[in-house]
């Protein structure tokens, strides 16, 4: 039998986690999927598991002057019908799944499991977003970019647990999500990307992007994003090619059973490419 | 069910070679291992090629091919067990080309030769398309059981029958000891035709070893990854064309992958063979066709048969014909229908009228083909619009009704006046529980409900056949009707009768099935699909913005289980032609569930309108024809042509991904 605990408070689950024996479950989206057995047959899961979908603490929206704040269990459901949320990551969750997952499937579970095809993570990194990580004694906050470190792979001690993702509360004159699956709905990216951007008199004054499914994490790199900063529309429009280029070794993806390297580096800088072309 | 015992399949992990050694723990009691040690008498799938073990012999040709089971009745237990089993194999190179030749099929029409060397002008192409997967709701599965010495099997099938004869087979016993239910199936679309047989022979040789009820279900994973699926192939097409820019002759060489074992193999070949002239007549053809063996999963029965493959490839070839001779392409297509009169490929006569120029008037004018067609051709608009023209003959091929078949059917009315319909033919989602029912209670003037179909249990019911090969409404629902003709004259109330109706093939359809000479089906249905796409340039990704289909099935029994059939025939088969993708790279499937195994959703599929003319079949229940796998022909050519126009470049292969969209976009770069 698989050992769990549900427990009714934060407090009490940082304690359970403190003995660094558990696995945290939440909506259990990516997790039952990845532990699946013989159906009807206990699933593989490695640790008991601690359960904490039904902490109200963490289940949250909140606006201060510089975030929104949201609690790491708030449903995908939740955050499609809150007002608070910014549009273009509503955007993004549309695009996530079916409406069964997104009644469960959280932001603090697509963060967690720190997938390089994950469509809001991919968006949270463009918009500079970071997590809050709490354990029984400390806490500590990490840019989206930094805590995930690889396919899989993140920061996170046993001990830890995500609290909340914290939001920069900006304005974006062009916030767009754009998601290549393989048909129009219900399917895992072969190719993402979400790009932010700011314009004043005709001059870019923010520019940021990130591209999921093309690297071992979601790709982002604000180095080459300032070279599009200060620059005037007709400047970038007029080079447009080596502008979009500039993402060009950003871009490193591998042929798998959803799409090949080749079309998912066309695509993305196509996209780059099309979204120039709006400005 | 009491003391329930479940099974699990252990499977090789290599893709050829052969068993060295294996190694099994020591079992708890009431634990078993059944493999080829227990088989009573013979370890062959009984289909139409007898090459397909059930359990594995100690020769590997496929990954994941099925070497033992392990019963018990704790799962956890028997999922420790089967981590525990150890195998050791010697492993060999498989072979993934054309160059292991199984079948080989020959035929000719007119005199191809002469019309060749005739010829102005010769033009060749070869087109290629992939494995599609069934994807039915329910993965495979049974329930066998041993009452006395009797084995009974309740499974997700098509064919009670095929199961029931396969087991028979394998067990080496007499025929009443075998009995088969079939259980609710929800789509089987072929894929549970032959290779349920394979899983009822391994459970009935497991149940006379164990002597408790198993119960065996396949995970979606391992559905996908062992069981069959629709033949690629490679079609090469050669026509002569006279000095008037009409075909005199096709010359073609068709390869299907049949996978490691041949199973029904050759008789998806004939089918593509025969399909050779799609909707159109040519006076000279000149046909070869091959099954080649390789060590992938065996292929098997899908919807269509054989024939989407080469429909896709003769229609794209007709298209390509036209712009390499500089024609319009609707106009020379139009020139080439075939015609009540014609001959058929296989030298039999068209006898019944073809309603084919109608049909291509509606769905063109629903549609606005023409106008469409013209607006598309501008560069840089990026839509497309694509007709298929398709024919699917109804029941099986050749003389297999009267020869391999012989269908029989019953109608039991009891005293209180209910009529049962005894056949074998399973409701799969196809809608037979109402249709056959409606024409039962049609012609006795009783009520619908006093007609009553239950799924086929082979005790109960007489043979009268798989349901399969666009065969249930025509060949079976004629019996039926026959039957209940011959019932209505003879009724007399409170009384029991019955009434048996055997398949009497119509004198004039003569075949000879080893020269493909004559009628090789007793009637056809007629399709014409349109379909519109637009292609973004960015993505490459195709979307469907209309499908307009018209059809000649005869007659409907039921117009809403046609539109049923029609919707859900097209939409399998456009995804087929753009979207529906499966590789298989040295044997190893890439795409083993349905997050990776794309299939269409509602989203993608756009606004379908289907209109049906009627042209009644005498033999047919109140004209009925086949109307199953009809439908999805025509997809795949008629996608394929719309993105070819959306795109200005020649399509050769399906699907049309948008990675291969992409490809062609950018071959001049």
């Amino acid at each position: 039998m698989v050992t769990h605990h549900i427990p009714s408070t934060l407090e009490e689950t940082l304690k359970l986690l403190e003995t660094n024996l558990y696995q945290v479950m939440c909506g259990g989206t990516d997790l039952m999927v990845q532990s699946r057995s013989w159906a009807n047959t206990v699933p593989k899961l490695v640790k008991p598991l601690v359960f904490i979908s039904q902490l109200s603490e963490l289940n949250f929206i909140e606006e201060t002057p510089d975030y929104i704040e949201i609690g790491s269990v708030t449903s995908y459901e939740t955050l499609l019908n809150s007002s608070l949320v910014p549009k273009v990551l509503k955007d993004t969750i549309i695009e996530i799944a079916a409406p069964g997952i997104r009644h469960v499937g959280t932001l603090g579970g697509n963060i967690a499991n720190a997938s390089p095809a994950a469509d809001a993570v991919c968006t949270l990194i463009a918009l500079d977003a970071i997590v809050e990580i709490m354990s029984s004694n400390s806490i500590r906050t990490e840019k989206i970019c930094d805590f995930i470190i690889g396919v899989k792979k993140t920061t996170l001690k046993p001990n830890e647990i995500i609290r909340s993702i914290k939001i920069p509360n900006v304005e974006h004159d062009y916030a767009n999500f754009y998601k290549v699956g393989g048909r129009k709905a219900d399917a895992i990216s072969k190719v993402s990307l979400c790009v932010l951007c700011n314009v004043k008199d005709n001059i870019i004054t923010k520019f940021r992007i990130a591209f999921g499914a093309v690297g071992p994490k979601v790709a982002s790199n604000i180095k080459t994003d300032e070279l599009f900063v200060g620059k005037t529309i007709d400047e970038i429009k007029n080079n447009i090619d080596d502008y979009t280029k500039k993402y060009a070794s950003l871009i490193t993806p591998i042929d798998d059973q959803r799409s090949t390297k080749e079309y998912r580096h066309k695509v993305a800088l196509n996209m780059i490419k099309a979204f120039i072309e709006t400005l | 069910m009491k003391d329930m015992m479940y099974a699990k399949t252990i499977r090789s992990k290599i893709v050829k070679g052969t068993i060295k050694s294996i190694t099994i723990p020591p079992l708890p009691e009431g634990y078993f291992t059944v493999s080829r040690e227990d088989i009573l008498s013979k370890n062959i799938v009984k289909i139409i090629f007898e090459d397909m073990p059930y359990y594995s012999t100690g020769e590997i040709n496929h990954l994941n091919e099925p070497i033992m089971l392990v019963v018990g009745s704790d799962m956890e237990i028997i999922k420790q067990i089967v981590d525990e089993i150890k195998i050791e194999y010697s492993e060999e190179n498989g072979v993934f080309d054309e160059s292991q030749k199984t079948i080989a099929y020959h035929f000719k029409k007119g005199n191809p030769k002469r019309a060749f060397k005739n010829a102005e002008k010769v033009i060749e192409m070869t087109y290629h398309t992939g494995l599609q997967e069934q994807a039915y709701i329910e993965p495979q599965g049974f329930i066998v059981y041993e009452e006395d010495e009797k084995v009974t099997l309740i499974g997700s099938i098509q064919c009670p029958y095929y199961v029931k004869n396969a087991v028979v087979y394998a067990l080496g016993c007499s025929s009443d000891q075998v009995r088969v239910i079939q259980a609710a199936v929800g789509g089987a679309f072929g894929g549970k035709e032959e290779y349920p047989s394979l899983i009822a022979c391994q459970l009935a040789v497991a149940v006379k070893k164990v002597h408790k009820p198993i119960k065996l279900i396949f995970e979606r994973e391992e559905d996908i990854l062992s069981t069959t699926k629709r033949h690629p192939s490679r079609i090469t097409l050669k026509a002569a064309i006279n000095e008037l820019n009409n075909v005199t002759s096709i010359s073609a060489d068709i390869a299907i992958d049949g996978g490691a074992y041949t199973g029904l193999s050759s008789v998806v070949l004939s089918r593509a063979m025969i399909a050779v002239s799609g909707a159109y007549t040519f006076e000279n053809l000149e046909v070869l066709g091959h099954v080649i063996k390789t060590n992938t999963v065996p292929n098997g029965a899908f919807r269509g048969f054989g024939a989407p493959q080469m429909f896709f490839a003769i229609e794209m070839f007709m298209h390509h014909i036209a712009k390499e001779t500089h024609q319009d392409s609707f106009a020379f297509r139009m020139r080439h229908i075939a015609r009540q009169g014609d001959k058929t490929s296989t030298s039999g006569t068209f006898r019944d009228p073809i309603l084919l120029e109608d049909l291509i008037r509606v769905a063109t004018e629903k549609s606005k083909y023409h106008s469409k067609a013209l607006a598309y051709s501008q560069p840089g608009i990026y839509k497309g619009i694509g007709m298929s023209i398709f024919l699917h003959g109804c029941g099986f091929t050749g003389s297999g009704e009267s020869t391999h078949i012989k269908a029989q059917v019953k109608l039991l009315k009891t005293k209180d006046g209910l009529v049962h319909i005894l056949v074998a033919a399973v409701d799969m989602g196809q809608g037979i529980k109402t249709t056959l029912p409606k024409i039962v209670s049609q012609i006795l003037e009783i009520p619908i409900e006093r007609c009553i179909f239950n799924y086929p249990d082979t005790d109960n019911v007489p043979d009268s056949g798989p349901t399969v090969a666009s065969r249930t409404i025509m060949i079976v629902g004629g019996l039926v009707a026959r039957a209940a003709k011959e019932l209505k004259e003879n009724w007399i109330d409170n009384l029991e009768q019955i009434v048996t109706k055997r398949y009497v093939q119509p004198s004039y359809i003569k075949y000879d099935e080893s020269k493909f000479k004559g009628d090789a089906y007793p009637a056809y249905s007629w399709g014409v699909s349109v379909v519109e796409v637009s292609v973004d340039p960015i993505t490459y990704q195709t979307k469907i913005l209309n499908v307009v289909s018209a059809y000649d099935v005869g007659k409907e029994i039921d117009e809403r289980i046609i539109q049923g059939q029609a919707e859900g025939g097209i939409v399998q088969g456009i995804a087929y032609g753009y979207l529906e993708n499966m590789s298989a790279n040295k044997g190893v499937i890439k795409q083993k569930n349905l997050t990776d195994y794309i299939i269409p959703t509602t989203l993608d599929v756009s606004k379908m309108s289907t209109y049906i003319l009627d042209n009644p079949y005498q033999y047919g229940p109140f004209g009925a024809k086949g109307a199953g796998e009809l439908t999805l022909i025509g997809g795949a050519p008629a996608v394929a042509l719309a993105i070819q126009m959306a795109i200005n470049k020649n399509i050769t292969k399906i699907p049309v991904t948008p990675e291969y969209v992409m490809e062609l976009m950018h071959d001049d770069d």
